[in-house]
């Protein structure tokens, strides 16, 4: 009985004809239909209703199945799976929602560029990145970070023997009795306090 | 009354940032607040909707007494605290019984507010076949009537079912996600003038859909055939109220 039935139903059409055509809004997976619904079938008892309810959408389903199907393919390969073997999903590429709906927040403003940003963009100098970090070391004839974790600019911190510099700390200057290794350290602590003045400033201009 | 928070670690810093207005916005939490009035039907029916929209929710379990036409700022309150921009209220009262008024904000500032008194016909979730889908699959729509392109209000009940349960806009679909349908239908309105009175307007159907592919005469469309999980509302449309013109072009203003 259910073979005859799934026969019967394999041979059922996918094309609906509509009076007046929907409209689709992909971007939202909708389909607007404007063929006015019967008021005598919705005013007849609650099966009646729901059938021609759920008639009318299974229409308006199969329409919607079709057109989305229609749409341009991408095959990715489920990169989250963790198991070794990975397998393709189809991808349906949708287009943009045809509806607008409200925002729930203000669009963002842009940001205002900074100080050195709006000189930067004058003088053409370009952001280095990660291409400045590692500075060849002669004497180790190796590649070592310029700055940060175990930066040369912090290598004068753990030398045992420090010159002393004969002008920062000569014979009368408050200078002279300290070690050379924290003074550098000091300069270098000065101007990360420097920076986080310049990005408080910016924040508050930004405002 | 919210205080403004300090991040004081890397984790409350992100959890700030997510609420900041962005380009492209977050999907839209809709917050469940039962009313002084609320009964059980309107529970049911708030866990069935609610189900509809997981994981994007929010429900109160106690009672406030609310009355959004009158005064909003209690709302407006729960939707900042909560970053929900959808708030659904259950009340019940003689002259209207079993009412949701669903209400949309803008900046946390009310943006339009419509009632939707859900009428005695319903059908919960457990009076159907249990057959459910996964959780969070972005569901299909069919509105069906022209009733929906012509009429403010029911442009307005477009806009708020499409925004309520569209799931996160994205470019592309997995075509096994697609499971499950919700249908909206209303049919004509019977005088041509738009100033009948509300009672005149036509009941609004709501209907949830699970799909059912079967093999067809086409090779790779498939002839489709729908199962009714519900919930099943029909929706007898309240009092409503529209944005202020410069709230609402300032909410279309679309950056794409």
């Amino acid at each position: 009985m259910s073979d005859i039935k799934e026969s019967y139903v394999s041979t059922k059409p996918v094309t609906v004809e509509k009076a007046i055509p929907v409209t689709y809004d992909l971007g939202h997976l909708a389909v607007y239909d404007t063929n006015p619904i019967d008021p005598i079938e919705i005013g007849k008892d609650e099966n009646s209703k729901n059938d021609y309810l759920q008639q009318v959408t299974r229409d308006n389903v199969q329409l919607l199945i079709n057109q989305i199907l229609h749409q341009p393919l991408t095959k990715n390969s489920t990169t989250t799976n963790t198991d070794s073997n990975e397998t393709p999903i189809t991808l349906v590429q949708l287009p943009d929602p045809v509806f607008q709906l409200p925002r729930e927040k203000p669009v963002p403003k842009a940001k205002e560029p900074t100080k050195w940003e709006l000189f930067a963009r004058k003088k053409g100098i370009q952001k280095k990145g990660k291409t400045g970090k590692l500075v060849f070391d002669e004497e180790k004839q190796e590649w070592v970070n310029k700055w940060g974790y175990k930066g040369k600019n912090k290598e004068l911190d753990n030398q045992w023997l420090v010159e002393v510099d004969e002008e920062k700390q000569a014979a009368g200057s408050p200078d002279e009795l300290i070690d050379p290794r924290k003074l550098s350290r000091m300069e270098r602590k000065k101007l990360v306090k420097k920076n986080e003045l310049q990005h408080k400033r910016n924040l508050k201009e930004g405002k | 009354m919210i205080r403004s928070i300090k991040p004081k670690n890397a984790r409350s810093k992100r959890a700030i940032e997510k609420k900041q207005p962005k380009i492209k916005e977050n999907v839209k939490t809709v917050l469940f607040v039962p009313g002084r009035s609320s009964n059980k039907t309107l529970h049911d029916i708030t866990v069935d909707l609610a189900a509809l929209k997981k994981p994007d929710i929010k429900r109160f379990t106690k009672k406030n007494d609310i009355l959004p036409f009158e005064d909003a700022t209690k709302l407006e309150f729960f939707s900042e605290k909560n970053d929900c921009s959808i708030l659904v209220l259950s009340t019940s009262n003689k002259k209207r019984p079993n009412n949701l008024t669903f209400i949309r904000t803008f900046e946390y500032k009310v943006y339009d507010m419509i009632e939707l008194g859900v009428m005695n016909n319903f059908k919960l979730v457990q009076d159907f076949k249990k057959l459910t889908f996964q959780v969070g699959l972005k569901p299909m729509f069919t509105f069906q009537g022209n009733i929906f392109e012509t009429h403010p209000i029911y442009i307005h009940i477009k806009s708020l079912f499409l925004d309520m349960f569209n799931g996160e806009t994205t470019k592309l679909q997995d075509v096994s996600g697609l499971q499950h349908v919700i249908s909206v239908s209303a049919v004509e309105l019977d005088e041509h003038d738009e100033t009948s009175p509300i009672s005149k307007l036509p009941i609004v159907h709501f209907r949830v859909y699970k799909l059912k592919t079967f093999k067809s005469s086409e090779p790779k469309i498939p002839r489709v055939e729908l199962v009714e999980i519900g919930p099943r509302l029909d929706f007898k449309v309240g009092r409503h109220q529209s944005p202020a013109p410069e709230v609402h072009k300032e909410a279309m203003h679309s950056c794409w």
